[in-house]
Order: structure tokens, then sequence, then C-alpha cells
């Protein structure tokens, strides 16, 4: 009440673009009444690749790499995505080996992805030592990946038909040691933040949005979800696995910061049930399919038979020759809906590649989260929305 | 032994009653008696995959590619050999002819060496392309492979490299058919046939390096381009031949600045689908003893050195005289016949030109200038005498301005200008006349200027420009520009070669790309 009582001038003021707090380069034109903020005016658009434009000139194949780099805290998400949406396209099907790896990788992208915001969350609220947690916990989940696809963060793991190469033979005892530790830090990060009483008092009743704004927004993820809307494409679109699995969907009632914390928190003990579920059920087989029209060959074929040597070479070159045709395909990412749409003119890459990222609604809805409350309550919610700048590129 | 050439059926006159009705995967189309039903799939748009079947070569019909079924015979039809019958129902993607296509390629390929990552023609390779378009599966065979020569010496510019042939015979066919030497043949039977020439007999006529262009394969590969360049780092550029009269279309394939290859494309007024060796080869002679400065009397001074002292020769002699060269284009030429009728009164030009050599009656002309017609053409547009350069008399005081990128020595009427003259010249090369001159400016070579030339039979041809010349080289023409200003002659030059083109086309009446003037 104090800014009221003195009825000071409005004040216009750029929080970021480079600003500690405003990851992913992103600028907020705050007009301030005291330490009120009474609009919020987020822009986006200081970090630029130019990921779709880039995909025009490239083949299918080249196109993957780039995906790692959208949401760079669940890299292995964005592979499968785009995939799947090009598997739309081209009418393709992966192995059923190949589906419970891809949503075992997706799962562990999901935790990493939900231990990076709650880390970072806690960190600007003055709480160190959770951030060292779940950095900790996250690590641990990159040893994993870096197993599994020779890279910690740019992992260009999934193929048309499949995924680059099988799991490692040690991999399931890896996740069992690695499991453990994990479910030890949850639990910490659990004891000293859900009942603190300063990260409630900044975090509860904070940064609320309707779930008819949320709706309205285009909000997806567990920002929609902390508001009470059960929306998870696993569940209302199910791809891969996902529909033979057993887990359920957590959702919040007030939509505030502290239930984004909550879901994410829940998320993660029902991402490490599905990837349990997982590796128990994983069927033998081929892990990539041997359709070499739009898969790479097998490197015994390649190295001594002429016929997988030209594929290979025809791939390499040409790029995977989808027919004329687009679609859309969509998974539940990080920070929810994670959708790619393709349009393919028949030659070896994309004629457009559109990418629609969760973050880009939520940055378009964030101003209701923000406005009216304090200028400080800009940095929990901003993290609790968990914005990644690499997605948002346009 | 070579394989007997069929002759190709006549075209025939489209006599509404000589149109026979067929259907193509469904599409109904009428065509002339006699066409194969190859050429009657082209009509609806179809690209049937072939191996020896060449447009300029007779009918093999012996690699079995193109087989489609139709309703008229049992088994399936080569469609570059069969013709087409009345109501004939063709189908060129149903089930058997993709299985057909998949077994021939699963034989073609059954002792293919796995050379791709060392084969110049990966990339551009028929095999590759059609097995990726018709097969992609994997070798059914579990067997060593059959092992042949690998690089076998042919002749003076074509290497064999026996275990990639197909043995489709293009390369048989083009030597017996096209270049009439009957050079190649086949030697033993079954997985052991080999292309091969006859004993102390190479595969040297005028024409060879055409089988590598045949070739759809890497088996016959160019000595002079093999293991320089992998072909996708190339981009092609289609220029003219300047090595004769003919003016054969080429496509000039650079990477960097640097030309590695010619290759003809086709052109039906001018060359059809093929070179000569030695025109398609005649590009490295720039890669030598250029002259890359400018130069007075011997000493690299800067261009602006070397044209005020051109200029001051300009002005102070007794008399000028240009010399203009046959192989220049057509902007060159008209902008200096321009200069020489505004400047020099009715004096007569000179002319430099490669001396005539041997032609067939093929493709090479005994004349071996570009532009000779092109000239002709100019000067009588101008009403300007030409006379050959040993005809300018050796007289102290004058200066000759040179615009002639090449001299070769000892040319009759090339003769070089006695003493007392002071010749300013643009040369391509460091040959004897730059380094007499009293001025010598580095002149572009064809390929890295482009311009219009007129083929002896009268067809107006444009190169385009496939690389830039060394750094302070121009186009005869721009030093002509340049002079004019720095001698202070108030001519107007156009600013572009494609300027210059179009100046050219307007004041001569008739004359237009592609046309016969």
């Amino acid at each position: 009440m104090p800014a009221r009582d003195l009825h000071t001038e409005m004040m216009t003021l750029n929080m970021g673009p480079s600003h500690p707090a405003m990851h992913g380069t992103v600028r907020m034109k705050l007009t301030l009444d005291g330490e009120t903020v009474v609009h919020c005016d987020p822009e986006v658009g200081y970090l630029h690749r130019g990921f779709e434009k880039m995909c025009e000139n490239r083949t299918w194949p080249q196109c993957l790499p780039y995906t790692d780099r959208l949401n760079y805290s669940s890299p292995l998400i964005n592979n499968v995505g785009f995939v799947l949406a090009l598997e739309k396209l081209l009418g393709a099907k992966s192995t059923p080996r190949a589906d419970f790896i891809r949503v075992i990788i997706s799962e562990l992208s999901r935790i990493t992805d939900h231990f990076t915001a709650i880390a970072a969350g806690a960190l600007e609220l003055g709480g160190f030592t959770p951030m060292i947690w779940g950095v900790e916990a996250r690590d641990h989940l990159y040893n994993l990946v870096e197993d599994l696809t020779g890279a910690r963060l740019t992992v260009n793991y999934t193929r048309v038909g499949g995924v680059k190469h099988d799991l490692p033979v040690d991999f399931e005892a890896h996740w069992r040691e690695y499991r453990d530790k994990i479910l030890k830090l949850h639990h910490d990060i659990d004891v000293v933040l859900t009942k603190n009483g300063v990260f409630l008092d900044r975090n509860e009743g904070v940064g609320c949005i309707s779930r008819a704004d949320a709706i309205e927004h285009g909000f997806t993820g567990v920002v929609l979800r902390s508001t009470g809307e059960p929306y998870d494409v696993r569940r209302a679109h199910p791809y891969l696995v996902y529909d033979q699995l057993d887990w359920t969907v957590p959702v919040g009632t007030k939509g505030d910061n502290l239930d984004r914390y909550l879901c994410r928190m829940e998320e993660i003990l029902q991402s490490i049930s599905i990837i349990d579920q997982c590796l128990a059920r994983l069927p033998q087989g081929p892990f990539l399919s041997s359709e070499w029209a739009s898969a790479l060959p097998d490197k015994e074929y390649v190295y001594h038979t002429i016929e997988g040597m030209i594929a290979h070479f025809e791939m390499i070159m040409k790029g995977i020759e989808v027919p004329p045709g687009e679609a859309y395909g969509y998974v539940e990412g990080g920070n929810g809906e994670l959708g790619f749409y393709l349009v393919a003119d028949g030659r070896g890459g994309p004629y457009r590649c559109h990418v629609r990222p969760p973050c880009f609604a939520l940055m378009q809805g964030l101003h209701l989260m923000v406005e009216g409350g304090m200028l400080a309550d800009i940095i929990p919610t901003f993290d609790s929305i968990n914005m990644i700048g690499g997605e948002i590129d346009r | 032994m070579t394989v007997n050439p069929t002759t190709p059926p006549a075209p025939l006159a489209p006599a509404p009653s000589d149109l026979v009705r067929v259907v193509i995967d469904g599409v109904e189309v009428h065509v002339p008696k006699g066409t194969t039903l190859l050429k009657a799939a082209r009509q609806v748009g179809i690209d049937l995959p072939v191996f020896c079947y060449h447009d300029g070569l007779s009918v093999a019909a012996n690699c079995r590619m193109c087989l489609v079924e139709t309703n008229k015979a049992p088994k399936l039809l080569p469609a570059c050999h069969a013709t087409v019958m009345p109501d004939m129902e063709v189908q060129t993607r149903s089930a058997r002819v993709v299985e057909a296509r998949r077994g021939v390629l699963q034989f073609i390929l059954l002792h293919h060496p796995v050379d791709c990552p060392i084969c110049d023609q990966a990339g551009e390779c028929l095999l590759q392309d059609t097995y990726d378009a018709h097969s992609l599966q994997p070798s059914a065979h579990d067997f060593r492979k059959n092992h042949k020569a690998k690089a076998e010496d042919l002749g003076p510019h074509v290497m064999l490299d026996a275990e990639r042939c197909i043995l489709c015979t293009r390369c048989i066919r083009f030597c017996d058919e096209v270049a009439k030497t009957p050079q190649l043949g086949i030697k033993q039977r079954g997985n052991r046939s080999e292309i091969t020439t006859y004993p102390g007999q190479p595969l040297d006529n005028p024409y060879s390096l055409c089988t590598v262009d045949l070739c759809p394969v890497g088996a016959l590969t160019s000595k002079d381009f093999r293991f320089k360049k992998r072909v996708w780092f190339l981009s092609g550029t289609a220029t003219i031949c300047t090595g004769c009269a003919r003016g054969c279309n080429v496509r000039a394939d650079h990477h960097e600045g640097v030309v590695y290859r010619l290759v003809p494309t086709y052109n039906a007024k001018v060359n059809r689908w093929w070179a000569c060796d030695e025109g398609r080869l005649g590009f490295h002679r720039y890669e030598v003893d250029r002259l890359l400065a400018p130069r007075l009397a011997g000493r690299d001074v800067t261009e602006a050195e070397a044209l005020a002292r051109a200029a001051e020769l300009v002005k102070e002699g007794a008399s000028v005289d240009l010399a203009v060269s046959e192989l220049l284009p057509l902007e060159d030429l008209y902008l200096a016949l321009a200069f020489a009728r505004g400047h020099l009164g009715g004096r007569p030009v000179y002319v430099t030109r490669r001396s005539d050599g041997v032609g067939d009656d093929l493709l090479v002309r005994a004349d071996k200038n570009p532009n000779g017609a092109g000239l002709a053409l100019l000067a009588a547009h101008f009403g300007v005498t030409l006379k050959p350069l040993s005809e300018l008399p050796a007289q102290a005081g004058r200066t000759l301005l040179a615009l002639c990128p090449e001299i070769p020595d000892g040319c009759p009427g090339n003769e070089l200008p006695g003493k007392g003259v002071s010749v300013i010249v643009t040369s391509t090369f460091d040959n004897a006349l730059s380094k007499k001159a009293a001025v010598a400016l580095p002149a572009v070579s064809p390929l890295e200027r482009g311009g219009t030339y007129v083929t002896f039979e009268g067809v107006v041809q444009q190169a385009h420009k496939a690389i830039d010349g060394p750094a302070g080289t121009h186009s005869p023409w721009v030093f002509l520009r340049n002079l004019g200003k720095a001698a202070g002659c108030g001519e107007t030059f156009p600013a572009t070669r494609q300027e210059a083109r179009e100046a050219v086309f307007r004041a001569v009446p008739g004359l237009a790309e592609g046309g016969r003037p």
C-alpha cells in the first residue's frame, strides 16, 4: 500500500534482455507504480538463430541436430517430437523396441527439465542448496544420457524409424543406481522447500492465472495443469506406448507458483515410474527400421555391400525424399505441447518447418501472471513457467 | 568383337493416319507409328530408368532396366526397343515392373565393388540414383565378388575400372557410330566380360572423353579429372568451348575459382551431345604462362601507370592502328571497331588469329578461332577493312593498340610488327608480344569473361562467365574503356558486358542469341 499513498509517478523499467534472472535473453518492458507492476510487456526475439529458416535448406536428417538446441533442458523430447512429426508426414513406423526407448528418453529429459526449473527457482529465491541438489540430480541423468548418446546435451539421438543405436548393455543397471540417488535428492529438496516458510511466502498465491485465461492464451504443460486443467498430450492424444503404461497426471488448483512447483515435483516421480515400467517391459528386436528409404542401413551393410553403401550415400547426400504433403506432430515437452508443423515438397528436406514451442504461448500470457503483483515476484513467476530461450527463437 | 549397331527407326512424317493410340499408365497418347515405348512414355511425362539407352546412340536393349508391362506380350518388354502398337496398354509402375527392376538391379550390383567413397562418379552416378529410386533392397548374395582390373589404361585420356562396368556398351556404340573409330569391344563371357581395346590399339580417337560422359557408372574416368574434385562441390556454368569455330556448348564445372572440367551439353544446332577431347581440355592452357601484372617495357607497374603511358603513346604516335583478334567475343570486337571508326579514320583494322589446323567431319573445325564469323559480321556492319597483322607497315613513330589476348607464336599472319612501332597490348599470356610491347596489360581468359560468339554456321551463342580472373586482369574492352578515359577521347562505353551485349544486339540488325543473322 505504501506506493499508492506516496502518489509517485509511473516508472518505465526495462528488465532485461541482459539480466541474470531473464534467462534466455528476454526483455520485459515494465510500467511500475512504486514496486507494483501495472503493465508488463514481454518481448522475445533477442535470441535468434533462425531454426525454421535454416531447416529449409537442409535435409531432414540434417535438421535433427538443430532440435537439440530448441528446449535445451530436454533435448531428447525435441528429437522425439521432430521424428514423430516426420514419421507422420512420411507414413513411416518405428520398431516396437524403439517406441519404448523413445518413451524412456522422453521421461529422462522431462526429469532433467523439471529439476532444472526447480533448482533455478530455488536459487533465485536464495536457496543455494536445493539448486546444487537439483543440478546434481540432473547431472546423474546427464551421465546416463552421455552413455546412451555420446553427448550430455547435443544428443541427436532419434532417427526416422527408430533411434540411432540401442541402449547400452548396462543401461538398466546404471539407471537403478542413479534412480536411487535422484529419489534421495528429490526427497531432500522436498524436505527443504515444500514446507519452507520463506519459499511458501514467495510462491503461494503468487503468479496466479485462471484456468480460463490459461486456456485462452494457449497454455499447455505444467502451467496449464497447475490451474486444474488436466491436459497432457501423453494422455489426451497418446503416442508411442504411453497408453500402455500406468501413470497419473498431477494437477493444481490455484494456478500459482506453488502449484507449478508441486506439479513438477510429482511429475518427476511419475516419470521415474514410467521409466521403470518401460525397462521392465522393453521388447527385444531392432532399434531402427530396415526401410532404407528413410533409415540409414546398418554399418555392416554399408561397409561390406554395395547396396548398403549406395543407400547410405544417397541418404547423406539427398536426405529422405518425402512425398509432397504436410503434417503436424506434437508431443508433451518439458513445458507443454511441443509441436512441429512440417511441409514437404518431395525433396530431401523440408519446404517449411514450423515449431510450436510451449514457451511461446506461455510468454503471451505472462503479463496476466505478474500484473498487479510486486516487481520482485516477477522473478519466481518467470522462473515457474520455465521459459527456454532456445525454443522461442523467432 | 563389337556389338552390332542397329539403325534407329527413321523419324516418320506425323501424318494423322500414322498416329497410333497407346495408353501409358492410364494416360492416352497418340504417337507416330514406330515410336518406341520409352519415347511415348516421355510424352506423358514418365522418365523410365535406363542404363544402356542413350538418345544419341543406337538401341542395344541389353540393360533391361526399362522393362515395362504391356497387354500385347506375355513377357515384359524393353521400352527403349519395343515400338508402339495400336491400342497398346503400357504399365510402367505395376508390381511386375517394380519387381523386374529390383531383379535387374540385384544382378547389376552382384559383382559391383563397394567403391562409392573412392569413385569419381559418386554423386552423379546413374547406378546410385537408379538403385535409390527403384530398389533399395539389401544384397541377396553371400559369396565373394568377382574381381577385375582396377586402373586399366585405355588410351591417352581414359582409364577403365572394369569392376565398376555394367556392360551397357554405350562406349562401344559411341566409338562405332559417332566417332567412327571402332576401338572398343567386350572380351570374355558372362561375369568375366570386360570392356577392352584391341591389342596395341589404344582408345585414342579425338572424342574419347565422350565415352567418359556416356559411362553411367564410374568405369570409364577421365585421366584429367579423376581424383581432382568430388562432384558435389562443383558448380556448373553454361558456356561455349573456344577451341575452334564450332562453338560446342559446354558446362564449365568449377569450385572456388578453379575450373576442373568442361562437359558437353546438348545443343541440336551445334554439337548435339558431344565435344572433342582437345576442346574440352583446352581450358588448361590458361593455367600457365599468364600475364598477371601491367608491364612497361618488361617492368611490372600499376594499372594507372600503364594506362598513363599508353595514353601518351596514343597521343604522341604519328599514327595509331588497332589490332583485334578472332578469339574475342562480339562485345569486345564491337566496342573496338566502333572506337576504330570513330577515332582512327578509315584505316584498316589488323587481325590476329590462331592458324588453321586439322578438322574432321564430326565437330572439329580447321578454323581454330571461335569468333571469325562474328568479326567478319561486325567488319561488314562498320565497313571496316580487315588485314592480317603481318601487313602492318613497319614505320617509326607508329603506335599499335593490340586487343589480342592470345597471339600464338609462329602463326603465319601474326608476325609481330617491326622495330619502331610502339605496341600497347592486352594479353592473357606472357608471350613474345607482351615481352616486346611498350605497354602490356593483363587480360582475362575466355572462362573468366564469358561473351557472345558466332559459330562458323552463324549460330549466335552466349558463353557465361564461370570464374573470376586473377586480380588486376580485365577484358580487353575494359582496358580500351580505361585507356579512352586516360587519353580523354570522350568515348562513352557501357558499364558491363551485359550492357555491351545489348548495345551490339541493338546496333546490328538480325543479331539475336541462338539465331542466325
